[in-house]
């Protein structure tokens, strides 16, 4: 069940009238856990399957690891075992080919496996909470059903953001409920979302998925111009998608965590990546870097650990060599940041920080291409005629000038405010209050654009595939 | 809250919907379909209005006092050539200037021929339909020598061939039922087109008809498909040559690029050449654009179909596939009025 479709709309309202009319918490809760259940198995109920199976392995686990204090097993099995789900499921035919390749063996056919949706998300949800009750930050929590819930949250369960438990269980101790204010605000960044990503990434995509899909019949400017495409793209897909996921939540009375901050008026790469798919980030830094021995022991090690880190981020994109690349390549920018700014202090000066934030926003967006592409061959493909500057079909595209100057212009008037506010882009998303003259105005025209322009063949969400 | 807020949050909404109608009327704004009395076509435009539309390409056509895609009507100049087709004929994603229409009548018109190219292409009407409609039409428009019938496919169904040679196609609903007001809100119809294309993403009528037929497609059947276009052809022809004029059908495919630079067409073959083999048994003129459509991608790097608001190669034909389709249109005439005298 996509965000942007009727069937949604109808589930979203039916699930917001009754956490409306229900007055205990307790029932709030099991409603919302059977609503995640059936908004999940609206792709396909065998998914529901597994996701239980993860969400009972984290909730015996950490009840075990409490129980046994310094006993190991429990941790163990808490991590190993949703890996080894999400290994089976996702990456078993990448690693069953990287190994037949490696000793020349002919496979017979690849396994039949169906990548369930999001199953990256909640699986690096549950870990996250195993590992926090290990940790001691946090205690088990003895409820199924309030455990189930923060694994099965439906507004974020397919593509994130990726909610920790110590950021969403304690919601669930508290009554919350949805309030005309909550509803209000909501609704004005579901629809903030839905702008982004039924107008604009799906509007665009029509014309990157087209030159992507024909590299080799386009010129080397529309290929430029389908590259910068598919970096807005991506942004207002998944973004808009955490946009929605945040309002969603909002509406039912939750907080979700800030995913996205104006991540192309980053500085550095660094940076990026503390603005881009920031749960994500933050999952990795505290999960695996940090872990690792992050930048405690020595240079070198810290190269390796950055490496190690951005490899894995890759690989949890999917299951290809070029998302080990992409990975690769943010990891080497990241070493090649941290070893310049070691020796060159940052210094002021309003034209150094533009040029900064163009060469990264110019190395992010070519970077790109690996995340996009099929694979490695089509990597290359589009990188050689990139490069190659041969004549072909050109296509000057509307959608994605449109979407380079509503960017530019979005992100020019966020970042004035920056300088005064020190929460994310959410926190300056005007609140369009449906109780008043301008914030009725804005609110309709916000949602009045976006059933106007949107996009309406079939345009499932990138990060889905995740 | 209050009934002060209520009221404030109501004019709020009231104002967001009267610039979104200002901004429909310029973004998409399609004349409303009328039923034709005469049945030339199923329907037609609202006479003598406005057709908006950015959404694929960008239009601003006057519609003529007939309900068709033509420029006003100058003197009492009569018709050598009427264009049938659908949306492609329609050319309601072009400016007037750029319809294959035009293009043909000025490209005539520098060879040296007289009269009008007249279209009444209307957007919905498959080939199938338009043959069925063409008696009719031939008899209302009175054309003094071509009649040019569009298609995308070459795909029939049996159920198409039926009903277009026993003329039995349900006629096409019209949206000029006068329900209120609102109904004619550019808003109104844009959100009515937007809740429509949700509901039925990837229906063409064209090809979810002829889809069936590609499962059976077996030597046996394509013969017997062949034949049943000869009868339908050999009828479209004599009703022709009894209206005095020569039927042209002009089959434009989509060209489709290739990962490795080239360019395919979505023609299945075995059709096309049943189709070509039915026009010659019968006299019919088969004008196919595919090669001239090669030669513009291959030399020129030009695509037939696809705008700059929606990808190259699919969707509607642009300004290169409506001037290439005329440059083929006005090369056949002159070679079949040349072959004549």
């Amino acid at each position: 069940m996509s965000f942007v479709s009727i069937p949604f709309f109808v589930f979203f309202a039916v699930v917001l009238i009754l956490q409306c009319l229900l007055r205990k918490p307790r029932a709030r809760h099991v409603v919302l856990l059977a609503a995640s259940y059936v908004f999940y198995g609206w792709w396909d109920w065998r998914f529901c399957g597994l996701m239980l199976f993860v969400t009972a392995i984290a909730y015996v686990t950490a009840l075990a690891i409490e129980r046994r204090r310094g006993d190991k097993a429990p941790l163990v099995i808490g991590v190993v075992a949703p890996l080894a789900a999400l290994f089976v499921f996702k990456y078993a035919n990448f690693f069953l080919d990287g190994f037949c390749a490696l000793f020349r063996i002919q496979r017979a056919s690849a396994l039949r496996i169906i990548l369930p949706v999001g199953i990256s998300f909640y699986t690096f949800q549950s870990l996250s909470y195993t590992i926090d009750v290990y940790r001691g930050k946090l205690r088990a929590c003895r409820d199924p059903v309030r455990f189930a819930l923060y694994v099965s949250f439906f507004p974020q369960l397919v593509a994130g953001p990726i909610v920790k438990a110590n950021e969403f269980m304690p919601q669930l101790d508290e009554d919350r409920r949805p309030t005309p204010a909550r509803v209000s605000r909501g609704l004005t960044e579901f629809f903030f979302g839905a702008f982004k990503k039924a107008v604009l990434a799906d509007n665009i995509a029509v014309f990157s998925d087209a030159v992507f899909g024909a590299v080799g019949a386009y010129g080397s400017a529309t290929v430029a111009l389908a590259v910068v495409a598919y970096a807005l793209q991506i942004y207002f897909d998944f973004s808009g998608y955490s946009d929605m996921a945040t309002g969603a939540a909002r509406c039912l009375g939750y907080d979700l965590p800030v995913n996205f901050d104006l991540p192309y008026i980053a500085r550095n790469v660094s940076e990026f990546w503390k603005r881009w798919h920031i749960s994500l980030s933050s999952w990795l830094m505290q999960y695996l870097y940090i872990p690792l021995g992050g930048n405690r022991r020595g240079k070198v090690r810290t190269y390796v650990n950055l490496m190690v880190t951005m490899i894995l981020g890759g690989l949890w994109h999917g299951a290809d060599m070029s998302f080990v690349i992409w990975g690769l390549l943010h990891g080497a920018a990241l070493c090649a940041h941290k070893a310049y700014s070691r020796r060159h202090p940052p210094k002021p000066g309003r034209w150094r920080r533009a040029a900064a934030s163009a060469l990264t926003v110019a190395w992010v967006t070519l970077l790109w291409v690996f995340f996009r592409a099929e694979n490695m061959g089509h990597a290359m493909l589009i990188l050689r005629r990139l490069f190659q500057f041969a004549p072909g079909v050109e296509q000057l595209s509307v959608w994605t000038i449109a979407g380079v100057a509503l960017l530019a212009g979005g992100t020019f008037w966020c970042a004035r405010g920056c300088r005064s506010q020190a929460d994310g882009v959410h926190g300056r998303l005007p609140d369009l209050a449906l109780g008043t003259f301008w914030g009725a105005l804005g609110f309709t025209l916000l949602a009045g654009f976006t059933i106007i322009l949107m996009y309406t063949g079939v345009s499932p969400f990138i990060y889905f595939q995740f | 809250m209050s009934w002060k807020r209520i009221w404030k949050s109501v004019a709020g909404a009231l104002a967001g919907l009267a610039i979104l109608n200002a901004f429909c009327a310029v973004y998409h704004n399609p004349s409303p379909y009328q039923w034709a009395e005469h049945r030339a076509t199923d329907t037609i435009r609202k006479p003598l209005s406005y057709d908006i539309q950015a959404k694929e390409g960008f239009c601003l056509v006057q519609v003529d006092e007939n309900g068709y895609s033509n420029p006003p009507k100058a003197g009492d100049e009569e018709i050598s050539v009427l264009m049938m087709g659908s949306s492609h004929t329609e050319g309601f994603n072009m400016l007037p200037g750029q319809i294959v229409s035009a293009v043909l009548e000025r490209e005539l018109r520098a060879a040296g021929r007289t009269g009008r190219v007249y279209n009444i292409g209307v957007s919905r009407h498959i080939f199938a339909r338009n043959a069925a409609n063409m008696p009719r039409a031939l008899a209302r428009f009175r054309p003094t020598d071509f009649v040019v019938i569009e298609t995308s496919s070459v795909v029939m169904t049996s159920m198409m061939v039926w009903n277009a040679m026993h003329d039995v196609y349900p006629r096409l609903p019209a949206t000029n039922i006068p329900l209120s007001f609102i109904t004619h809100q550019p808003l109104f119809k844009r959100i009515y087109k937007q809740m429509l294309d949700l509901l039925f993403a990837d229906a063409d009528p064209e090809q979810e008809e002829g889809g069936t037929l590609m499962q059976l497609m077996t030597p046996e059947n394509l013969e017997l498909y062949e034949q049943a276009l000869t009868e339908w052809f050999a009828l479209l022809s004599e009703q022709a040559r009894a209206a005095g004029v020569r039927l042209i059908i002009m089959y434009h495919p989509h060209l489709i690029p290739q990962m490795d630079g080239s360019f395919a067409s979505d023609t299945i073959e075995p059709c096309l050449a049943a189709f070509r083999s039915a026009c010659e048994k019968t006299g019919v003129i088969f004008l196919d654009l595919t090669e001239a459509f090669m030669r513009a991608a291959e030399d020129e790097h030009r695509l037939p179909h696809g705008f700059a608001n929606t990808a190259m190669g699919i969707g509607h034909l642009n300004p290169t596939g409506h001037r290439i389709a005329a440059e083929e249109l006005c090369r056949v005439i002159l070679e079949e009025e040349a072959a004549v005298q």
